[in-house]
């Protein structure tokens, strides 16, 4: 086990030396995508364009040595293109035949491009794949292979033509991260980096074997009563219509985060703790973590727009009053 | 949990005894201070029973408290496991540790050890122990309200104002005790008025008494004062001669008030000369003597008849009974016999009366003069000797002062031929005796005292020389 937990911690950090070589900084979106990765999750990335989303995910793709898929949503995206459809063939014998042919769906790591740009339809037919990881065509249904991650990402402008992802759908992302604009001396590195090659230069230096198992691995990560305790209260804080909401929802939040939002803090959590090479969930992981898990699961009404305040500043709010009343 | 654990616990429970033991302490002196510094500032008197109340329930509180905080303060695992977590940033390591104590897993394991590791490289230095505010604040206010009351109790052990002077201890002594029997039975065998003796000898048997209780020699004077107060107001009540002279002073007669002027002296051979002149004043010409009694009788018998004099008091009526007799002689054939008769059989009676009175004054006085001494109440202490064995004043053996008389009378002037010899003085064994029976007793008691060697023989001559005198005039007396 000692062997294990070391791997572990090892292992991430060689995934994170690696991916860095093709991307400059971003070092907590980086951590979040290998923590969503391992608890078998999938991210939702927002950014504007040209910050490395994409390329994040093709060098994800390349460090876990998965097989990798790219899917550009646009407005007449079908589901079909997504998942794959059945087509006639003629076999050896030249009799016809019904044969399914596989989407880009059916691959390892899937980068789903500009997701709110495609029609609810056809963001709805990503639901069960990301949820249950298994698609349905005419009847039949087609499991994914493991380790199955969808890598989603939205431009948080040029909003003319694209459709918000429903509220269902965003709960099926564990997290969702914000990739911000690169400080001077990163965009510097870029530029530095690409006037070499536009290629990825990571290597492989894990399988999804490996992947699976550390997932084990971190399922046995204890974490105490108390810090359980606390991450709930969080989740059910975020609910104003609940008696035990405390102001800060009342005030701030449209509708709180469902239980889904419990289940990915607990599960990222533990994983985050291994990866600081603690091992035990400490409340510094539930706090660090309830942003990711929590900005796409709650909405804030009008008086925190009033306020001027954002998503991230009402989970602020929302930290601190827990803690106030849990800890 | 191993002994990297456990030296934490042993210094957060070092930390729960100091919390309880200061705070159980701290509220139990504040449970005594605070009433007691109320009762103090406020002057409510109390008795020692409240300040020893105080201090049970004090120590009541005190225990209670203790035993209570140190329950709830007492480090049990869990609780020990979250403060240093706490305390350390340990990030919920040793209260994960703790919780899955009893977990058998790889991982839980794994984090056992890595805890215990964590915590055996700490130092116990780095893990301070941990004191509010409050818990300052009240030790504080308990300490100061502590040391105010202390300051308080000891202002009230040395009050403010001149410093007391500790007063002279008084204890009867066996010589007080003898001379003041010794006056009682002056008293006792003295001729004074019966009113009047009871109560003096009663008073000093009193003083006796109570003298024996005494402690303070200033308690034994108002003591002896009172009983000298007493004394003097009981003679005044039972001589009348002070009234009876306040009265006839206002006579126009030169005769009476002369007799109220010798009356209030007491002076017996000139009262009985001042009676003796009324019949040589009135006796004479028949045709003049009516006269001069009725005139006489205007301002003698009126006088008294009209006075506030109690008529039935044995000298007023004595001297009512006189003038009214002399009154009545203006009617008697022979009126200048009549007179005679009258003063002769008057002078007797008033005589008897003045010289009980006069007895009365001069035992009286000599008690009051007496008590003096005997408790130094003199001021004119300094003229009295000191006896140097007991340095207790020196108290006259012989008899009380007599009252003066006429300087051509001796004895007590009742007509009878009296010597030197027969004069009263006192006896320790007999009380008053005549010298004359005594005197020889005396003598021989002295010589054997010369013999025995009790007295040097310096002082035998001077001695001799005083007996040969007072033998002299016994001698002299004898042959009279």
């Amino acid at each position: 086990m000692e062997n294990n937990v070391s791997l572990f911690s090892q292992t991430i950090e060689n995934i994170k030396n690696e991916i860095r070589k093709d991307l400059v900084g971003q070092d907590d979106v980086v951590e979040n995508v290998i923590i969503a990765i391992i608890a078998g999750g999938n991210v939702l990335l927002e950014g504007v364009p040209g910050v490395g989303k994409t390329r994040l995910v093709r060098s994800l793709g390349k460090v876990l040595n998965l097989p990798f898929s790219r899917i550009q949503f646009t407005p007449d995206l079908m589901p079909s293109d997504v998942t794959g459809t059945n087509i006639i063939q003629k076999d050896e014998n030249g009799r016809m035949q019904t044969v399914f042919q596989e989407g880009p769906i059916f691959a390892n790591l899937i980068l789903a491009d500009e997701i709110n740009r495609a029609t609810p339809k056809t963001q709805s037919a990503m639901l069960e794949v990301m949820q249950e990881h298994k698609v349905t065509v005419a009847n039949t249904t087609y499991k994914m292979a493991e380790p199955f991650f969808v890598l989603a990402t939205e431009n948080p402008i040029e909003q003319d033509g694209t459709y918000p992802l429903p509220e269902a759908q965003m709960d099926r992302f564990i997290f969702k991260l914000i990739m911000e604009f690169p400080t001077i001396e990163e965009l510097a590195n870029i530029v530095k980096m690409t006037q070499i090659t536009l290629d990825e230069t990571a290597n492989a230096v894990v399988d999804g074997p490996t992947i699976l198992k550390m997932r084990d691995i971190a399922k046995d990560v204890p974490v105490v009563d108390d810090v359980l305790n606390y991450a709930m209260h969080l989740v059910a804080a975020t609910h104003p219509e609940l008696e035990s909401a405390n102001d800060v929802a009342k005030k701030y939040v449209k509708y709180g985060a469902s239980p889904r939002a419990g289940q990915a803090l607990i599960t990222a959590a533990k994983i985050r703790a291994l990866m600081h090479g603690n091992y035990n969930v400490s409340y510094e992981d539930i706090d660090a973590l309830a942003f990711p898990v929590l900005r796409h699961r709650i909405k804030v009404n009008y008086n925190a727009i009033n306020d001027h305040l954002t998503v991230e500043d009402v989970i602020k709010l929302l930290i601190k009053e827990n803690k106030k009343q849990v800890k | 949990m191993n002994e990297s654990f456990n030296k934490f616990k042993k210094k957060i429970l070092l930390e729960a005894i100091i919390k309880s033991v200061g705070i159980a302490v701290a509220v139990g002196l504040l449970c005594f201070t605070v009433p007691y510094l109320i009762v103090e500032i406020k002057k409510i008197n109390v008795n020692e029973f409240f300040v020893l109340q105080l201090i049970f329930i004090s120590y009541g509180v005190m225990i209670i408290l203790f035993g209570l905080l140190f329950l709830i303060l007492f480090p049990r695992k869990l609780k020990v496991a979250k403060r240093i977590d706490k305390q350390l940033d340990l990030k919920q390591k040793v209260q994960t540790m703790v919780e899955y104590e009893n977990v058998d897993n790889p991982m839980t394991n794994y984090q056992r050890e890595d805890t215990l590791k964590i915590l055996s490289n700490i130092s116990l230095k780095k893990f301070a122990m941990k004191f509010s505010v409050f818990f300052f604040v009240l030790v504080s206010i308990a300490l100061a309200l502590g040391v105010t009351t202390i300051v308080v109790a000891s202002i009230e052990d040395t009050p403010d104002g001149p410093p007391i002077i500790e007063q002279p201890s008084y204890d009867l002594d066996n010589w007080t005790v003898r001379a003041l029997l010794d006056l009682i039975e002056v008293v006792e065998n003295s001729n004074i008025n019966k009113d009047l003796k009871d109560p003096v000898v009663q008073n000093l048997k009193s003083l006796l008494i109570s003298l024996e209780v005494v402690e303070l020699e200033s308690e034994m004077k108002i003591l002896v004062n009172e009983v000298i107060n007493d004394t003097s107001l009981r003679l005044d009540l039972t001589n009348s001669n002070n009234e009876v002279y306040h009265e006839l002073k206002e006579s126009g007669s030169p005769l009476v008030k002369e007799l109220a002027v010798q009356i209030n002296t007491l002076n017996v051979s000139n009262i009985t000369n001042c009676i003796e002149n009324f019949y040589v004043y009135l006796a004479g010409d028949p045709a003049t003597v009516k006269e001069a009694i009725v005139e006489l009788d205007n301002d003698f018998r009126a006088i008294i008849s009209r006075s506030n004099l109690n008529q039935n008091e044995a000298l007023t009526a004595a001297l009512l009974k006189f003038a009214t007799e002399i009154k009545n002689c203006e009617d008697a054939s022979n009126v200048n016999e009549s007179l005679s008769l009258v003063i002769n059989n008057n002078k007797d009676s008033i005589l008897d009366i003045i010289k009980i009175q006069a007895e009365n004054k001069r035992i009286i006085e000599y008690v009051v003069s007496q008590l003096k001494v005997i408790f130094g109440l003199n001021e004119a202490n300094s003229d009295i000797n000191n006896d140097p064995d007991t340095n207790k004043p020196i108290i006259n053996p012989v008899e009380p002062p007599k009252i003066p008389e006429g300087d051509n009378q001796g004895g007590y002037g009742t007509g009878e031929e009296l010597f030197g010899s027969d004069d009263i003085m006192f006896d320790i064994e007999k009380g008053s005796v005549k010298y004359g029976e005594v005197i020889s007793k005396y003598y021989g008691d002295l010589v054997g005292m010369f013999n025995d060697g009790t007295l040097p023989e310096d002082y035998k001559e001077f001695f001799d020389k005083y007996f040969d005198i007072l033998f002299g005039f016994i001698e002299e007396e004898d042959s009279e």
